[in-house]
């Protein structure tokens, strides 16, 4: 058997990417698709909250910012300087970096709620930039006829055009983000990150310089959000004030949260849930949200820890001592 | 160890020929008109245990707190084998070596107790981002003697049996002993131990007692701040008696019972006496 098979956590891995590979091709509906297209962007995004807020135990409400940001750089790369969307991502990612340094080194230089209060203060002032700064972010009116992503390679050229491949296209780049996610997270330095999170003071009697690693991990989530940003808005054609709406931010704690605040698999299964309910409960606009919050309230009822709460105390059984370090152990 | 005499067979500390290993001197700190610590002056020699003991109040912690950087307002000199630390960020002071436990014990509850040990060594392995992110073999190689360190040092202090639970399922005691593990971890130059058997249960006390002789003999030193004078007594080479945020007297364990400052100030005064 290959190695992926021998545990059930591997095995549920297989079943659920042949399941992703395989669905559009079983099913014509390019509502179904987008739904599908649209929880993976949104639990990249959910899982760059997670790395900030659940392991390192920050409330940033600057990932939407950075989601933004990321939308904004990548439209204008194409569009004003004539780069690809690829470029398009790169330069997100490195103006988000930059961006999440500055404001996470100065704010907690004060303390965490310092910074929790500029992360609000950041979105907002991109906000009113998107709206306001018409000569380059054409306000209201959005940036439209966004080119769709396209890989050249000498004689070879492929168009990201149609629903089917942006799937396959949002597919491979939040299964390569979430393993990169996943690489960081599972190690020591997510450990690091959760030490924060549990007692700074222990952390840094130990040596461990807290403030650096906290700004790591804002630059880290951001250029995540950057990046998934940038690429949503080619897959959408248009970015537009919107993009900063309070709605991502509620979605993407609310995964978080349903997920369970440092969780890996758990949060991902969130997202998808989270994503899709709304919309088999769409009978009627009015009665969804009600559906929509009844579900919510319950699972943070009888749930309080989230799916992976759920999980803890199965999986404690299984644990022993000699897990240090171990790639999974999250 | 040169920095020990032991030309009468008792281990003690040397001539002060070398300077001492941490030399604290005018330290100061208040707070509003409260002067918690004022002017203290304090020497730990390489090698040594040094015991500080005062009664409540007189600002033990604080300068404890001074010393390893947690307290940002206090003034005076820091210094450690020569060099001053002073006014440094805690996370600098404890990777040069000065580490310490505190009196509110401390670990993290939801992580097992060989993790706990693990990661007071993982500041000082000499690692860098991508080894622990790509498992190198670097990485491989220095997390199998970081497991090889803690479970040979869980056993020091009697936890070997535990160390696949929580650390959170740890008794009040027990959680010390991980606390003064996970410091071990990194070998570091001197151990500050914030009274270390306070609501210890007697047995325990004696075995802690045992546990530092032996941990000093195999070469780290400590400063242990506590409330129980009989057990720094037995086991100080030096003690320190702190009153009212400054230094009444220092001596060996046999000076300081005779001292009359300390016996009229401290000792004597219906305190239980020695």
């Amino acid at each position: 058997m290959p190695p992926a098979m021998r545990s059930p956590k591997g095995l549920l891995l297989l079943l659920l990417a042949v399941l992703a590979l395989a669905y559009p091709f079983a099913s014509s509906s390019g509502y179904h698709l987008n739904v599908l297209t649209n929880a993976l962007f949104f639990t990249v995004l959910a899982m760059s909250l997670n790395v900030i807020y659940g392991y390192a135990g920050l409330l940033s409400f600057a990932q939407v910012g950075f989601w933004g940001v990321g939308g904004y750089v990548g439209a204008l790369t194409v569009t004003r300087l004539g780069g690809s969307v690829w470029d398009g991502m790169l330069a997100a990612g490195a103006v988000a970096l930059l961006l999440a340094i500055a404001i996470s080194a100065v704010s907690l230089r004060l303390s965490n709620h310092a910074f929790v209060i500029v992360s609000i203060a950041f979105t907002l002032l991109l906000q009113l930039l998107a709206q306001e700064w018409i000569d380059v972010t054409n306000g209201p009116m959005g940036i439209p006829g966004l080119p769709a992503p396209e890989i050249v390679l000498g004689p070879l050229y492929f168009a990201f055009d149609d629903r089917t491949s942006q799937y396959f296209l949002a597919l491979a780049f939040a299964a390569a983000t979430l393993a990169a996610i996943g690489l960081v997270l599972s190690s020591r330095v997510g450990r690091t990150l959760r030490m924060l999170k549990h007692d700074e003071t222990l952390a840094r009697s130990l040596g461990v310089r807290t403030t650096r690693w906290k700004v790591f991990a804002a630059g880290f989530a951001a250029v995540v959000a950057a990046m998934a940003g940038a690429l949503y808005v080619f897959y959408l054609s248009i970015v537009d004030p919107t993009i900063f709406d309070v709605y991502y931010t509620q979605l993407m704690l609310v995964i978080v949260i349903v997920g369970g605040l440092g969780s890996f698999w758990p949060m991902i299964a969130a997202g998808f849930v989270l994503v899709v309910l709304p919309e088999v409960l769409r009978t009627s606009d009015e009665v969804r949200m009600i559906y929509y919050g009844v579900v919510l309230i319950a699972g943070v009822l009888f749930f309080p820890r989230g799916f992976a709460g759920l999980l803890a105390a199965r999986r404690r059984r299984h644990s022993s001592g000699g897990r240090l370090g171990q790639p999974g152990s999250i | 160890m040169d920095s020990l005499a032991a030309s009468d067979g008792v281990l003690r500390p040397a001539a002060p020929t070398a300077p001492p290993l941490l030399k604290v001197a005018e330290l100061r700190r208040s707070f509003g008109a409260v002067r918690a610590v004022d002017g203290l002056d304090l020497e730990v020699e390489a090698g040594s245990i040094t015991g500080m003991i005062g009664p409540n109040g007189c600002g033990k912690t604080t300068a404890v707190n001074c010393i390893t950087g947690f307290d940002r307002g206090c003034s005076g000199s820091v210094e450690l084998q020569g060099r001053s630390i002073a006014r440094r960020q805690p996370e600098e002071i404890a990777r040069g070596g000065v580490m310490r436990t505190f009196q509110a014990i401390r670990v993290f509850d939801g992580f097992s107790v060989l993790e706990n040990a693990a990661m007071g060594r993982q500041c000082f392995d000499g690692l860098r981002l991508q080894h622990p992110i790509l498992r190198t073999p670097r990485f491989r190689q220095v997390e199998r003697e970081t497991r090889a360190r803690a479970e040979a040092l869980l056993e020091t202090v009697g936890l070997g049996a535990k160390k696949g639970e929580l650390a959170g399922s740890l008794s009040y005691g027990q959680k010390k002993l991980l606390a003064l593990a996970g410091i071990l971890m990194s070998e570091p130059k001197i151990v500050i131990l914030d009274e270390p058997v306070a609501g210890v249960n007697p047995t325990m006390v004696h075995e802690i007692a045992e546990l530092l002789r032996r941990l000093n003999a195999a070469g780290t030193t400590f400063l242990i701040i506590e409330h129980n004078i009989e057990f720094v007594m037995a086991l100080s080479d030096r003690v320190v008696v702190m009153d009212r945020g400054r230094r009444l007297a220092s001596g060996t364990p046999a000076e300081i019972q005779q001292d009359e400052r300390v016996l009229e100030a401290y000792l004597g005064g219906g305190d239980g006496g020695l």
